[in-house]
């Protein structure tokens, strides 16, 4: 059986398509099965992400309808053989989707994969509560900025009541700039962490290759090594139980800045 | 003559007409064995008397007769609907004994602790959420959200680790704070003004 994790973060932009991908990538790249499905209907970005645009045929919403299986909707990844997509509908609006159909959809695909990582539309309406509806387990991806850290707050909120526990919410800190956090012109780690009171995952660096890979349709776990690829791996490996310490991700944020600061050096020669 | 009714806000004993105060209770004896572990003692019912007003002073002796299966009458309400809500509010005012709720979690934003009574809370109250208790407040965290206490008690207390809300009120009295308090401290009233002193200071 699956784990279900649901990626939501309340506020908008703060990066849960691109994590909710790359995490996918990245466990499908140890060998796990994984499905992501994208629960934002009318505004889908999972498949762009992932380069998997031009390869849908069904969609959720024909699922819903029951003109095909869960099983038979799934795009598979173009390199990854073990990453299924199950691809949001642009022109279905997301008051078509209920809870019980999103819950019916996962038992259905639970048995056949590892993980099931749900790709939650901004904000906290329908659309939030069909992503939040099937899940054992939510990471809540957020950015140093006080909007962003009280929107997820309030989201922790709304999954308390959906009967979360306080364990099963974890909390992904994207974005970070290392540099400004150590001068203290941006919020650390630490006080993210404080604020909202809530396990860590895993903190994700700021990274200009991020827009470049999103834009090229290719995560950017699969063409690089280096970045905050090692952040991905961290976060993935701590999901299937591994113990490892917040601190890794710093580390490699801070070699890789010294690392690209001397890569950018070469390149302006 | 004796009946007892299920109603959204509890059970109450429905007394119809009757002539002899020790028939009734006779009745009332029969009706409670009938049912019997269906109360456990403790519990509270409601009484409706019908002409209560002519009955008025057999109605202690009722409630007496009830005491005796461990029941607690916790209103008596009449035909009128208008006239049960002020006797359900009246009987509010009187309930002097203040029960005390612990809660232990943090309270976020977008989420509201309700207590009629004193309340203990062991965990955050983050930015934007609401924190209202009829009693004193107990705070064993930091508090960043709206505190109102005293909704029924103008003296009682706001104490907290720290204190960076933007509201806080204790009865009618309210008070938008600018100041962040990092240490422990108390919040009262008095004559219509919120004060806030260091936990220390209020020890001395």
């Amino acid at each position: 059986m699956g784990k279900v994790f649901v990626v939501t973060s309340g506020k908008g932009g703060v990066g849960k398509t691109t994590v909710s991908a790359n995490l996918g990538c990245t466990l499908a790249k140890y060998g796990e099965k994984v499905c992501v499905i994208d629960a934002d209907v009318g505004l889908k970005n999972l498949d762009v992400v992932l380069g998997l645009e031009n390869r849908i045929i069904y969609t959720l919403i024909d699922v819903i309808k029951g003109n095909v299986s869960p099983n038979e909707a799934l795009v598979r990844h173009k390199l990854l053989k073990s990453l299924y997509l199950l691809p949001a509908s642009q022109i279905a609006t997301k008051e078509m989707v209920s809870p019980e159909d999103m819950i019916n959809i996962v038992n259905d695909l639970k048995p056949n994969f590892d993980y099931i990582i749900i790709d939650s539309p901004a904000g906290i309406e329908r659309g939030f509560r069909n992503a939040v509806a099937p899940s054992d387990q939510a990471l809540i991806v957020t950015t140093p900025e006080l909007p962003a850290i009280s929107d997820a707050d309030r989201v922790i909120g709304l999954l308390e009541n959906f009967g979360f526990e306080e364990d099963n919410i974890l909390l992904i800190l994207n974005k970070y700039k290392f540099h400004m956090a150590k001068k203290g012109e941006m919020l650390t780690e630490e006080d993210v962490k404080r604020a909202l009171a809530i396990k860590l995952l895993g903190v994700i660096p700021e990274s200009d290759e991020v827009i470049i890979s999103t834009n090229k349709g290719l995560p950017l776990v699969l063409e690089n090594e280096n970045g905050i690829v090692k952040s991905f791996e961290n976060i993935a490996r701590r999901i299937k139980g591994e113990d490892i310490p917040i601190e890794q991700d710093l580390l490699s944020v801070n070699k890789n800045n010294l690392f690209g600061k001397f890569v950018s050096l070469f390149k302006k020669r | 003559m004796v009946d007892l009714r299920m109603y959204k806000s509890g059970i109450v004993l429905y007394i119809e007409k009757y002539e002899k105060l020790e028939d009734l209770l006779k009745e009332i004896d029969e009706k409670f064995k009938s049912v019997d572990h269906f109360f456990q003692s403790g519990d509270k019912i409601m009484l409706k008397v019908e002409n209560y007003r002519e009955k008025i002073s057999d109605i202690p002796k009722i409630i007496e007769k009830l005491e005796t299966f461990g029941l607690k009458v916790s209103n008596i309400l009449t035909e009128n609907y208008e006239e049960n809500q002020t006797v359900l509010k009246i009987k509010e005012k009187d309930e002097n004994v203040m029960e005390t709720l612990v809660v232990m979690k943090n309270v976020r934003s977008g989420q509201k602790i309700n207590h009629s009574g004193h309340l203990i809370l062991i965990g955050n109250v983050h930015a934007g959420s609401e924190v209202i208790a009829g009693g004193t407040v107990v705070i064993f965290g930091e508090c960043f959200g709206i505190v109102r206490a005293g909704m029924k008690d103008d003296n009682s207390y706001i104490l907290s680790l720290s204190l960076n809300s933007s509201l806080v009120q204790i009865g009618e009295t309210k008070q938008i704070l600018n100041k962040n308090f990092d240490n422990p401290v108390v919040v009262y009233a008095k004559n219509g003004k919120i004060y806030i002193e260091n936990f220390k200071d209020k020890e001395d």
